[in-house]
């Protein structure tokens, strides 16, 4: 029983072992020039200490939100992909309903300014 | 004419309409109130030249068939449960609808003339068509439950009409008292109904399924159902319960206050409303009932003692007023008292007849009061009244008539009916009530004598105002009611008993012989009659002199404290107004006067607090705003649903 | 091309598809060709859409039939409903004609937001399958959330939409809980199949088997979150705020037809999926209506703000009409459908009345706006007390007769102690209903209020009032077709 997990448990080794291998070597043969900058923590580009509320323009949640949207929609084409031979005709044609209902949206965003930067 | 039995008390709700819908747009205030008075008056005559043919059609039917029903449509109906509307049309209705609308179109015109110059004189004529519908429902009903519609809304349009000048605190609190008092007859009302429903399973006064007729059924043969109430008890249950209902809108003991207070309304009003029509819904209401009343032998008795009571009370009650509206009120009340008291000795047709007098002479006699009212620039305390005969001739002479009437002096209608329930009261050998009722009549003619003397008599004691005599508007509608208050007995007379014949098929009555008893009886009874109605006006024309504003009846010379108990009607209000009302004021009856209070809103609040103060404070504790709060207790619910299906699954 | 449909019957979802397909359509339509300014055109276009929606529902009368794998059903009780909600949703739109502009908040999003509200009420009318019920609520709710906040500058209707998003995203919460628990008891999300599995269960029961407990906690989970919306107490606590501050037709729309939708969905459960388990639900449900009786109508005597009052107000009738649910029984349903008809009439009359008489920039929604208003405007004054009398359940109007309906059925399915809180309740309701008659027709004008009649919004509620008079006398008129839903839910 346990004979089957053997391969998962050889590529968990692997998986250790090039960790290991990589932070390493780049420590040993990298030329260390630390500064302000490189030893704070990385948080993609924001600042990672001050105010909790900060402000920030709107502009950006109306993105995230328009980009949540669409794709969450866009994930039930994954399970559609799945089944696409069965459902033949038949599943392209309500597919085919349920994109142009997230065409309208789209276009009622495009139409209202939502996605103009400016 | 049965199939449009229903333009009867339609004819009236147009008026209503049109008034309320057309009228009241009208710019031109004249041209409004003449259309308002003609529309409404218009509307209540034809009713009652319907109501006329009508009666004439029943009149030709065979004398057991004499009943025109008629099913509109099915109200409510949910299988188990139907109520429908339907109108019906008997002996006991027709007379009922012929007097409304009857004294009702003489009400109407003559308010043309009384309410001449009020602002507000479209919504008065509308109310007035309106409580003609609802009375006209109340007693062309066919079942309890609409019978019931009726006796709501004759409540709703009096509350209304009595707080028609609003602006006087006394009006509008009087309307409220009204209003209460009544509320607490409707309970009674209610629980009868459903009790009613409960045992029986219908609430329709018609048919072989009818709960009248099942109570005719089961008469005589008391049947014990094993863990039901006995029908005795379940009668007797009933009967109560509906008295209860009859006292509050009856005016009886102990809940007639509302009514003397009730004359802050218009006096039309108080002429139609209370004393020919609403009033007596009590009266009818036993006898449409009196299959189930008939039963109980105790509860007779109490609405024979309750009656006997009020008329009692409210007979030394009307000799000690200085308001000539306050008299007729209590008169009303004891009057009212004879009707139930001769409904509780089982003479229905009787107190139906006495119903028929008393709606045309004290309609005559409130109109009347109205003129002098009207021709005396508001005056009503008789004490600045006095030799008004020579400024209103007319109006003294209907007011005379109408007097004799009510004293019960032969040959005057109210003579004959009067006679007939102290013949009964002999008849059954109550000799103390007939005792007391001998009393009151002869208190009766007395203070009709006195209040004659005090407003006709002598010289004016207040000369500030420059009294007149009204216009045709208002005294033609007198004289027609006068001749009714005069030839009104013969619609009953000894030995033809036309009108208990009419309402044999309902009432089963059959008219008494007439004996040597009951003449003597008469005889006895208009000559104690006039006696006490010539001593009160020699006594005040005599002490004249003595009358002041401000003073004190000649007669509390001798009565004192008494008099003051007379005056104060045996102090009942005050006694509600010590143990029931001031204890509860701050919260009960407190809020509920107050939301009628012209100062409105923050008396209400108050009041309203203080009732339901720990309640409300918890719910604006609660509801401070906070989302965090409002989640909290979504909780807290979610943990006690929670908790309880746990716990108890 | 031959291509192969499976056996789905698309005409049981024909509502829905004209209703949404109308909004869709109506979105774009004024999005490309209604100017701003004239965005009543987009209101007109609406009704239309709501036209045919009933339209729709014309050819599948008298049918009964499910689809998608029993996930939809069309039958009488929910075309019953759709007609109720097609009623709501254009006095909705004829009421909001004049008032957006006048608020100055007209956008043309607001029509086919309502129809996306109406077209989600449908929704929940017609599912028989607890994830498509979830959809109905979700979408109701977010098309509320923002119908909420649709007066956009006010503040009051912002914090309004802010707390009935917090507050409906946490109660949302509890019904996909609730829903997770259902499945892992019984393995499906279909109410047929969760009232077999509960049979079965029954039959095989000896003392060895546990009771569902976990399909008893999750089903109390999806009643508290319908609670939430149907605004029950203790669950009811945003609805004050949230109905005071959205703009008054939508505070109108959501008060009747939120109530009918979520009702209606609720009733598909508990009467097809947890009737064997009634024993466990039904005390707490009228314990649930108890407690909202008392506190709205305690909670409406204290408001002098008339909106409030009215919110108050709707959440006292929420227990009234729940008594219906609680009862269950054929007449207990009938008496829902009758109180749902009798109470949107009256309540969106009432609403209608408010928005007459409600300003630009005034949101005070004083009671003395009506001080006097039965000398100035007679017409209106007689229009409103009628409403009043209906809500406080003085016949003979229609809303006596649902009160007396809804007290008959749970009085007879032995909650005796029910009607009496109710009857008491609806006593105290009497006196703040009684307030504003009193203050129409026995005050003097307190300040000059300037209603704005126009001839829409005159008839509606013109048609509105007659409506409550006319079901108060014949109620068989609807009554009649209660009953045919009855028989069709198989109660």
């Amino acid at each position: 029983m346990l004979e089957a997990y053997l391969p998962i448990f050889v590529l968990f080794l692997f998986a250790l072992f090039v960790a290991v291998f990589v932070i390493s070597f780049s420590a040993l043969l990298g030329p260390q020039k630390p500064g302000e900058r490189k030893l704070k923590p990385y948080e993609s580009g924001m600042e990672p200490i001050g105010q909790a509320i900060r402000r920030f323009p709107v502009k950006f949640h109306v993105v995230a939100m328009l980009f949540i949207l669409f794709d969450i929609e866009v994930v039930f084409f994954l399970p559609y992909a799945l089944v696409f031979r069965e459902l033949s005709v038949y599943g392209l044609a309500v597919m085919g309903v349920f994109f142009l209902i997230l065409v309208v949206g789209f276009v009622y965003e495009w139409k209202k300014g939502a996605l103009q930067w400016e | 004419m049965a199939n449009v039995l229903w333009l009867i008390p339609l004819l009236p709700l147009l008026g209503f309409l049109l008034n309320v819908l057309v009228v009241w747009r009208d710019s031109d205030a004249a041209r409004r109130e003449r259309n308002a008075g003609y529309i409404a008056c218009g509307a209540v005559g034809l009713a009652f030249v319907l109501a006329f043919i009508a009666f004439i059609e029943l009149a030709m039917l065979p004398h057991e068939e004499q009943h025109m029903h008629v099913v509109l449509w099915e109200w409510i109906n949910t299988g188990s449960f139907s109520v429908p509307i339907g109108l019906l049309f008997d002996p006991l209705s027709s007379v009922m609808v012929l007097l409304v609308t009857g004294v009702g179109t003489l009400i109407h015109v003559y308010s043309i003339g009384y309410m001449h110059n009020d602002e507000r004189v479209v919504r008065y004529f509308a109310y007035l068509n309106l409580f003609i519908v609802m009375m006209l429902m109340l007693v062309m009903a066919d079942n309890l439950l609409l019978l019931f519609l009726g006796w709501e809304g004759v409540g709703l349009c009096s509350f209304l009409l009595i707080g028609h000048w609003f602006e006087r605190k006394t009006a509008s609190d009087a309307a409220v008292k009204a209003f209460v008092v009544n509320r607490i007859g409707d309970a009674g009302m209610l629980l009868a109904m459903m009790t009613i429903f409960a045992h029986f399973g219908t609430l329709s006064f018609v048919g072989e399924e009818s709960f009248l007729e099942r109570a005719r059924e089961i008469a005589g043969q008391y049947v014990t159902i094993p863990g039901q109430p006995t029908w005795i008890l379940l009668t007797t249950g009933i009967s109560l319960l509906l008295l209860v209902g009859v006292t509050g809108k009856s005016a009886q003991l102990p809940l007639f206050v509302w009514l003397p207070d009730a004359m802050a309304g218009p006096t039309p009003v108080s002429a139609l409303i209370h004393a020919a029509t609403m009033v007596t819904a009590g009266v009818y209401l036993m006898a449409r009932t009196h299959s189930i009343f008939t039963l109980s032998p105790t509860a007779q008795s109490v609405v024979t003692f309750v009656g006997v009571a009020t008329a009692l009370i409210g007979g030394t009650a009307a000799i000690a007023q200085w308001d000539i509206k306050r008299v007729l009120a209590y008169s009303t009340v004891s009057q009212l008292g004879y009707m139930v008291a001769a409904a509780g000795m089982g003479a229905y047709a009787v107190a139906i007849f006495h119903l028929l007098t008393h709606g045309i002479f004290k309609a005559l006699l409130f109109l009347a009061s109205g003129s002098v009212i009207h021709g005396a620039h508001d005056v009503q305390d008789m004490r600045r009244m006095g030799g008004l005969r020579k400024a209103m001739p007319t109006t003294f002479r209907v007011y005379a008539i109408g007097a004799i009437a009510l004293a019960g002096i032969f040959p005057l209608a109210g003579f004959w009916s009067k006679d007939e329930i102290l013949a009964t009261a002999w008849g059954k050998g109550q000799i103390g009530i007939f005792a007391i009722l001998f009393i009151t009549s002869m208190l009766t003619a007395f203070y009709m004598g006195r209040q004659i003397a005090l407003v006709f008599f002598g010289e004016q004691r207040d000369s500030s105002y420059h009294a007149h005599e009204s216009g045709p508007m208002m005294t033609w509608p007198l004289w027609i009611l006068a001749v009714g208050a005069v030839i009104g007995g013969a619609m009953n007379l000894p030995v033809l008993h036309t009108l208990t014949h009419w309402l044999e098929p309902v009432l089963e009555e059959e008219g008494k012989a007439f004996d040597l008893t009951t003449l003597i009886l008469a005889l006895v009874a208009t000559g104690a009659a006039v006696g006490s109605a010539y001593g009160g006006l020699r006594y005040y024309m005599h002490n004249a002199h003595r009358i002041k504003p401000n003073r004190q009846d000649p007669l509390y010379r001798y009565f004192g404290d008494i008099w003051n108990m007379f005056e104060e009607a045996w102090y009942v209000d005050q006694t509600y107004e010590r143990y029931t009302v001031v204890p509860w004021y701050r919260s009960l009856a407190g809020f509920l006067g107050e939301i009628f209070d012209p100062q409105g809103i923050d008396g209400m609040v108050h009041g309203v607090a203080r009732l339901v103060q720990g309640a409300a404070a918890g719910v604006r504790l609660v509801q401070n705003g906070y989302v965090r709060t409002y989640a909290l207790v979504f909780l807290t619910g979610v943990i006690a649903i929670i908790g309880y299906l746990v716990i108890a699954w | 091309m031959n291509i192969a449909f499976p056996d789905i019957n698309m005409l049981v979802i024909l509502p829905l598809i004209v209703i949404f397909g109308s909004a869709l359509a109506l979105l774009l339509i004024d999005l490309f060709f209604i100017p701003a300014g004239n965005k009543k055109i987009t209101g007109y276009l609406a009704l239309a859409g709501l036209l045919f929606t009933g339209l729709a529902g014309v050819p599948l009368w008298g049918m009964e039939e499910s689809s998608f794998s029993g996930m939809v059903v069309v039958d009488t009780f929910a075309l019953t409903l759709n007609v109720i909600f097609i009623i709501i949703a254009a006095i909705t739109i004829i009421i909001s004609l004049d008032y957006l502009p006048r608020q100055g908040i007209e956008q043309g999003e607001f029509y086919p937001l309502i129809l996306f509200a109406t077209g989600s009420f449908v929704l929940l009318a017609q599912s028989t399958n607890l994830i498509l019920i979830f959809l109905g609520i979700e979408l109701l709710s977010i098309t509320l959330y923002v119908l909420t906040g649709f007066a956009y500058p006010r503040l009051s209707s912002e914090e309004a939409a802010m707390k009935y998003l917090l507050l409906g995203a946490f109660a949302a919460g509890f019904f996909v809980y609730g829903i997770a628990l259902i499945y892992g008891e019984t393995m499906t999300v279909d109410l047929n199949q969760i009232r077999l599995y509960l049979t079965e269960l029954e039959s095989s029961s000896t003392a060895a088997v546990p009771g569902p407990t976990l399909l008893l906690i999750g089903g109390a989970l999806v009643l508290i979150a319908f609670s939430f919306k149907i605004a029950l107490v203790p669950f009811h606590m945003w609805t004050p705020d949230v109905y005071e501050g959205a703009p008054t037709p939508v505070t109108a729309f959501m008060s009747v037809g939120t109530k009918g939708a979520a009702l209606a969905a609720l009733i598909r459960i508990v009467t097809i999926a947890l009737p064997t388990v009634q024993d466990a639900w039904v005390p707490v449900l009228a314990v649930l209506a108890a407690a909202t009786m008392i506190v709205g109508n305690v909670g409406a005597v204290a408001q002098t703000n008339v909106k409030r009052m009215l919110a108050y107000s709707s959440v006292g009738h929420a227990g009234y009409i729940v008594l219906g649910v609680v009862a269950m029984s054929a007449h207990g349903i009938e008496a829902f459908l009758f109180y749902l008809l009798a109470y949107s009439l009256t309540n969106l009359g009432a609403f209608a009345v408010i928005i007459v008489l409600e300003q630009r920039g005034e949101s005070a929604w004083s009671l003395d706006d009506f001080s006097g208003l039965g000398q100035r405007q007679p017409m209106l004054a007689v229009a409103m007390a009628l409403f009043m009398l209906s809500l406080a359940g003085v016949p003979p109007t229609a809303g006596y007769l649902g009160k007396f309906f809804v007290f008959a059925a749970a009085w007879e399915s032995g909650l005796g102690w029910l009607v009496l809180i109710g009857v008491i309740t609806s006593a105290i309701a009497i006196f703040f209903y009684l307030r504003i008659i009193v203050r129409m027709f026995m005050h003097e004008p307190v300040r000059d209020v300037q209603p704005a009649l126009h001839r829409s919004i005159t008839w509606t509620i013109a048609v509105a009032a007659g409506a409550v008079l006319l079901f108060g006398f014949m109620p068989n008129l609807f009554i009649d077709l209660a009953q045919r839903s009855v028989i069709a839910l198989g109660g």
